[in-house]
């Protein structure tokens, strides 16, 4: 079972079956090896680029900073030395829990499918905003040795950040061009039935044919992998009472001790109350929205006042046609469909929606019925998602982006309005 | 666009140069001439009825090595519904997508479940976890997740709220009206309250939060759909193209907000607290203006207030 787990691993992150052995007993040779493992699989799931160059205590702290946000609990995980000397029975332990709460293994397969060139990305939120904050503040400015900076700077690199926006979005649009070329020319010549066209990758093969032999080697070490995927489904059970006998290894050896250590030790636990950049940011956008919603609330409270008063008025005049029993039940009709359409709404927000992220392949089926392999497709893919329904999401995103975005601009004017007026000897005609 | 006799479109970023696929090329080229023949020969067999390429092959394999004179080049356009991939190409990718398949709609059976399953509760009761034991409590991961969600929500919910009119024909609409108003009240204490307990919760783990926080963005998705093919059908190319526009659309707004709150912060104050130059004033006043409420497009005029005397 451990073997097949093994294989099942991206090829990058593949430890040794016996490292996982070794580590059941706790040898402290395990231990490195266990911390690069866990960096490698941890990086796949987070994104980001990473090199075996990294030291190994940043990669200690990555591994740890990482299983505490996914809310691991072992306090004896968190003591750890920063050397990486001991502790590969631990780090099994965080291992085996990873597989279950991450659904490790079919993550990391997911994200390593091979590329087609084909993809995009789907989702909607703006995940590429905080990374960027920690490079604006190298872009030092080039202003003068005083601490000013001009006004037309800015303005330049605005004029600059427009510019490349718009350039991204010409190299976009012929990207588009070419990859609808591909699918459309290519139509018909796939065996997949489901995408009938060829990708770009594939395309590509055709012109340059030396190629293939790398893309046949990554096709064949994924089918190898996603064997031995279902080859470790096959044997799990064993695997997870293997684990249990590690627990009872632990147990036996004596946890009596160690929990007395353990209330002792949680005091010297980093009590960073303070100075946690996670909670701080996450605690600003707490903070906005709560102003957000807050408010709402209150112009929201305002209105309901006003119309109720409002409705008691008529009401009022109108006592005897409204105790006629159809008004009750038109009542009764409207307070439905009322709860419906919030329902609606309670539906966007929640988080168990589940968002289309990550990146899709890109497959161009016409309508036309006449195209022919139309029918052919027998059975649809499951996750299959049309740009249409994209689009409108999009669109909608669109829309409300672009209402705050006047919002804080009406908010600039009026707060400019107000500096106008002390400004002397001047008046500013809006354009 | 016209573009006779040169092949189209290898996207450029991806492949490299583009070039046209000349069959009858024999400078230094052997190698992808006899591939191309190889392929031409798999490809005779008459494509589908795509209506897009089907004037009859006339290129035949000897002509093309025969006519040195002039190699005639092939467009993917021409050929595009004949191609075909090599054999093994096609072989290992069939396996490919089985395994892919078998792995999607393989299950968990029953005995792993119950096995890992009394592993995690062994290893989540053997020690306590740092955060207070209250079932409340929820993961770095959970809350930020919520608050995601939440993100959208103040927005949403002034489109519903400027969906109601202020006047009403029939006392049956007014009534509506009324209900759908106090509706969303309730939605907004609910998320308020969703909110303070996200606060808590933020607290709560920051106990026990690590000096080197990292702030990971994963695609963590559900896990039941994500070994299934990921597939973004479109149906025709003016769809494809508003797509990238509208992402591309999407991705800039959100730019443009972020730096307005920043600009905001940083030049009102400037501005408020007359902390420049008196001579400037006025070019300085335009330039934010423009800046901060016409996005850097529209100047407006600024007038001098001299009364005639």
């Amino acid at each position: 079972a451990v073997g097949a787990l093994c294989r099942a691993l991206p090829p990058r992150a593949r430890p040794a079956p016996d490292t996982l052995r070794r580590a059941k007993f706790d040898r402290p040779q395990a231990s490195l090896d266990f911390w690069r493992l866990l960096y490698a699989l941890l990086k796949q799931i987070h994104g980001g680029k990473w090199t075996e160059s990294d030291g190994t205590d940043n990669q200690i702290r990555f591994v740890k900073s990482a299983l505490w946000y996914h809310g691991y609990g072992r306090p004896e995980l968190y003591r750890l030395p920063s050397d990486g000397s001991a502790g590969s029975r631990e780090l099994l332990l965080a291992f085996s829990w990873l597989l279950h709460r991450l659904s490790l293994l079919e993550q990391l397969l997911a994200r390593n499918r091979v590329k087609t060139g084909d993809e995009t990305s789907v989702c909607t939120c703006e995940d590429d905003l905080p990374n960027s904050q920690k490079g604006t503040t190298e872009i030092a400015p080039e202003y003068g040795l005083d601490d000013r900076v001009d006004v037309r700077y800015l303005q330049w690199l605005n004029g600059r950040l427009r510019f490349q926006w718009r350039s991204l979005h010409a190299q976009h649009q012929e990207q588009c061009k070419l990859l609808h070329k591909i699918h459309l020319f290519t139509s018909g010549s796939h065996m997949d039935q489901t995408l009938g066209h060829f990708s770009v990758i594939e395309t590509d093969l055709i012109k340059q044919p030396e190629n293939y032999k790398q893309l046949l080697q990554l096709l064949e070490s994924e089918t190898m992998q996603l064997e031995a995927f279902l080859e470790w489904k096959q044997l799990e059970p064993v695997y997870w009472q293997w684990m249990e006998t590690v627990l009872d290894n632990m147990a036996e050896e004596g946890n009596m001790c160690e929990s007395q250590d353990a209330h002792v030790e949680k005091s010297g636990l980093p009590k960073a109350t303070s100075c946690c950049p996670w909670a701080d940011s996450l605690t600003g956008q707490i903070d906005r929205l709560s102003r957000d919603l807050m408010t709402l609330r209150d112009q929201l409270h305002e209105l309901v006042t006003h119309r109720k008063a409002a409705w008691y008025e008529k009401v009022k005049t109108r006592e005897e046609e409204l105790q006629k029993e159809w008004f009750s039940a038109t009542a009764r009709k409207i307070k439905e469909s009322v709860e419906l359409k919030l329902l609606d709404l309670a539906s966007l927000c929640d988080p168990k929606k589940n968002k289309m992220h990550g990146s899709c392949r890109l497959v161009f089926r016409s309508k036309h019925p006449a195209s022919g392999f139309g029918r052919s497709v027998s059975k649809e893919p499951v996750s299959a998602v049309s740009a249409t329904e994209v689009i409108r999401e999009l669109q909608m995103r669109e829309a409300s982006l672009e209402r705050e975005l006047k919002q804080l601009q009406e908010e600039c004017r009026q707060r400019l309005d107000e500096i106008a007026e002390g400004l002397e000897g001047v008046i500013c005609i809006s354009p | 666009a016209a573009e006779p006799q040169k092949t189209p479109g290898l996207s450029r970023s991806a492949l490299g140069e583009q070039q046209s696929f000349s069959v009858g090329d024999s400078s230094g080229r052997k190698n992808s001439v006899a591939a191309g023949k190889r392929l031409f020969d798999a490809g005779k067999k008459s494509c589908g009825s795509q209506g897009e390429s089907s004037k009859k092959d006339d290129l035949t394999t000897e002509g093309a090595l025969g006519r040195s004179t002039s190699p005639r080049t092939v467009t993917l356009q021409e050929k595009g519904c004949q191609l075909k991939l090599p054999l093994p190409y096609r072989k290992a990718y069939s396996r490919n997508s089985r395994a892919w398949e078998r792995c999607r709609l393989c299950q968990t059976s029953a005995d792993a479940a119950a096995a890992r399953n009394r592993f995690i509760e062994r290893i989540q009761t053997t020690v306590s976890f740092l955060s207070s034991p209250p079932p409340s409590t929820s993961t770095p991961a959970e809350i930020e997740e919520e608050l995601k969600v939440l993100q959208d929500v103040p927005s949403l919910l002034s489109q519903y709220v400027e969906a109601e009119p202020a006047d009403h024909p029939t006392l049956q609409r007014e009534y509506e009206s009324l209900l759908t108003l106090e509706g969303l009240q309730t939605t907004v204490s609910q998320c308020l309250h969703k909110l303070q307990l996200l606060q808590a919760d933020c607290a709560g783990d920051v106990g026990s939060c690590s000096p080197a926080c990292v702030s990971p963005r994963g695609q963590t998705c559900d896990s039941a759909g994500v070994l299934a093919v990921p597939l973004l059908c479109y149906s025709s190319f003016q769809e494809l193209r508003d797509l990238f526009a509208l992402k591309l659309r999407v991705s800039m707004l959100h730019q443009e907000i972020a730096l307005q709150k920043v600009m905001m912060a940083e030049l009102l104050p400037v501005l408020e607290s007359r902390l420049y130059p008196e001579a400037s004033a006025a070019q300085l006043y335009r330039a934010i203006y423009t800046q901060l409420c016409e996005g850097g497009k529209r100047f407006p005029v600024l007038v001098r207030d001299e009364l005639a005397d």
